[in-house]
């Protein structure tokens, strides 16, 4: 039975992946474009769970969703420029054959790599516990950890230094 | 079709949706979300092949951690970026703002 | 084919849900008409007398109200953004409570990471308050959003790193876990080893669920209702009910984790939950009649100036002693 259920999961979560990333692709809308973003966000947090990954869908759900997605709406509401949000003009042929093109190269290529690898999944996944995890980040990692901490702090002082606009220049 | 190879056809539908994205939106913000969509499958990837497979399972949840942050940071410096093109073109629109032609 | 049987503890989160479910309801009727009787009595006035004696069935009254009004959608708003909204800011109430442990056997769903599921899904009431001050097309709808969302992100903070201060000490976030390593009595609890932790936490906790003095978004005398002004009928009580479960949250994981949650001198066991929990709730109140409206950049200024730093100073400090003593 949980065989089964799992299974199920697994087909309704790439279902709410595919329908959010279609969404966040194509809709014209930007703010139903985000919508998409956050419907794949949670799709994918739950196929960390599948994977017992716990740690990880919940930094997923904690930083994309509860961050990132914030961020990229008031990057929407600062560029609002109108009703009409994604190009009033239609696409001319070139532009829709070089999407057509960026959207089947990957597929072919990486997945007559998936298929033809014929790579053996191991057993079920086991969980790794939190507690060795942080061992990780504060053992052999912690070069990693540091580094990210570094590359955050670059990049929001380098983000208030470009959008910064000193007070009185008005 | 075992359940390492399901996960990362999903990841490759995550990043062939995003690429997709990216050249089919003209405006820079549904460039960026599609921009995410891509770090996802990515982080998807790293995942399943650490979890599923003999690999370090270790390696690979902290490896997606830090993609995450690093998707964190580029999205800052991305709003950034189309703040300053905003306030300089008036516009986000790709094409508008895009002046080196040939 | 196996046998086909029901997982047990799919069994016991459904169980555990619908529980969930009446308890949250519940908590809405009472809050609901404590509040008003508590905000009656400190502006020495008796508040609600009408309905039913002392005033009791008020709340149902006002629930009937809102139940029968008209839903209206303004003109050239995005219709499912407008009443998605007000479902996204309730619909993560149920996955708050599913790790919370009410008695010694009453948790849902144990989980080692229960901690960083709250708070993760948290996250969700800001990009609800977002699409409702968007999708309200509406700009002081979306004025009041933007300041909520930058008040919630803000005070996210100090709020993460409070609690993490105790998840340090006790080496779990596993809720039940860190109410069996606290006592009975209340010099064993928590708050004793993370006094400014405490503090920390129910200021931010207070800016987080929008409450007075930090509750510039709703701001009834500002900016008309803030993010929930083209909200009338039920979609304005899902925001009202979303918001008193919010507040019922944060006071049950303050009780979790710094108050010792089921635990008590005499006789443990969920009596001493609810009590905390209202004690905490009660002391929620209190100031939204006492002080006055914060400033906008007052309010930021009060966190990255000062919570902030004395979250990072108490978690540092944690950390040393853990690591020296």
């Amino acid at each position: 039975m949980t065989a089964v259920l799992a299974k199920i999961v697994f087909g309704s979560y790439v279902l709410v992946i595919a329908a959010g990333a279609l969404t966040a692709a194509i809709s014209k809308s930007l703010v139903r474009a985000l919508l998409g973003l956050i419907l794949t966000l949670f799709g994918v947090a739950g196929l960390y769970l599948l994977m017992a990954a716990p740690l990880v869908a919940l930094m997923q759900i904690l930083i994309y969703v509860g961050a990132v997605s914030i961020l990229i709406f008031f990057a929407i509401m600062l560029v609002r420029s109108g009703p009409q949000e994604d190009g009033a003009r239609p696409r001319t042929v070139r532009q829709v054959v070089l999407s057509l093109l960026a959207l089947l190269a990957p597929v072919v290529i990486l997945g007559s790599a998936i298929l033809q690898g014929r790579a053996r999944g191991g057993p079920l996944p086991a969980e790794v516990p939190v507690g060795e995890l942080g061992a990780g980040l504060l053992g052999p990692y912690v070069l990693s950890f540091e580094l990210i901490s570094l590359v955050l702090f670059v990049a929001m002082a380098g983000a208030v230094l470009i959008a910064f606009e000193k007070r009185g220049k008005r | 079709m075992n359940a390492l190879m399901l996960y990362q056809m999903v990841a490759v539908l995550l990043l062939s949706t995003g690429m997709f994205g990216l050249i089919w939106r003209r405006s820079l913000v549904g460039m960026l979300i599609c921009v995410e969509l891509i770090l996802n499958g990515a982080g998807l990837s790293v995942v399943a092949a650490a979890q599923l497979t003999p690999a370090n399972a270790m390696l690979g949840q902290l490896a997606t951690l830090f993609i995450m942050g690093l998707a964190a940071a580029e999205a800052t410096l991305v709003l950034a970026i189309i703040r300053v093109v905003f306030n300089r073109f008036k516009t986000s629109e790709s094409e508008a703002v895009s002046e080196l032609k040939g | 084919m196996g046998s086909f049987s029901i997982p047990v503890e799919l069994i016991r989160i459904v169980v555990g849900v619908v529980a969930i479910a009446a308890f949250v309801a519940l908590n809405a009727i009472i809050l609901v008409y404590l509040e008003r009787k508590v905000a009656g009595h400190i502006q020495r006035r008796p508040g609600p007398f009408e309905v039913g004696p002392h005033g009791i069935l008020q709340t149902v009254a006002d629930a009937l109200k809102l139940v029968g009004k008209q839903l209206i959608k303004p003109a050239g708003a995005d219709a499912f953004l407008f009443w998605l909204a007000p479902v996204l800011g309730f619909l993560p109430i149920f996955l708050f409570f599913l790790p919370m442990p009410f008695g010694p056997v009453l948790t849902t769903l144990e989980v080692p990471l229960g901690l960083l599921l709250i708070l993760a899904f948290a996250g969700l009431n800001v990009l609800a308050i977002c699409i409702a001050g968007w999708g309200s097309n509406n700009k002081w709808s979306l004025l009041g959003a933007a300041r909520g969302v930058a008040q919630s992100v803000a005070y996210e903070i100090p709020l993460l790193l409070a609690l993490l201060a105790v998840v340090f000490m006790k080496g779990s976030m596993n809720l039940s876990k860190i109410i069996d390593s606290q006592g009975a009595w209340p010099w064993q609890w928590n708050i004793v080893l993370q006094p400014l932790a405490f503090l920390i936490y129910f200021i931010c906790a207070i800016a987080e669920t929008n409450r007075a003095p930090f509750d510039l978004p709703e701001a009834e005398s500002e900016l008309t209702a803030g993010f929930h002004t083209e909200y009338s009928g039920m979609g304005f009580g899902l925001f009202f009910l979303a918001e008193y479960a919010n507040m019922v949250v944060v006071c049950a994981v303050a009780t979790t984790v710094f108050l010792g949650g089921w635990k008590g001198p005499f006789f443990s066991g969920s009596w001493w939950f609810l009590a905390k929990v209202y004690l905490l709730l009660m002391l929620m109140f209190w100031p939204r009649w006492t002080y006055p409206r914060v400033r906008f950049d007052q309010l930021l200024n009060f966190n990255w100036k000062w919570l902030m730093p004395l979250a990072l100073a108490n978690l540092l400090v944690t950390a040393f002693i853990m690591k020296v003593g």
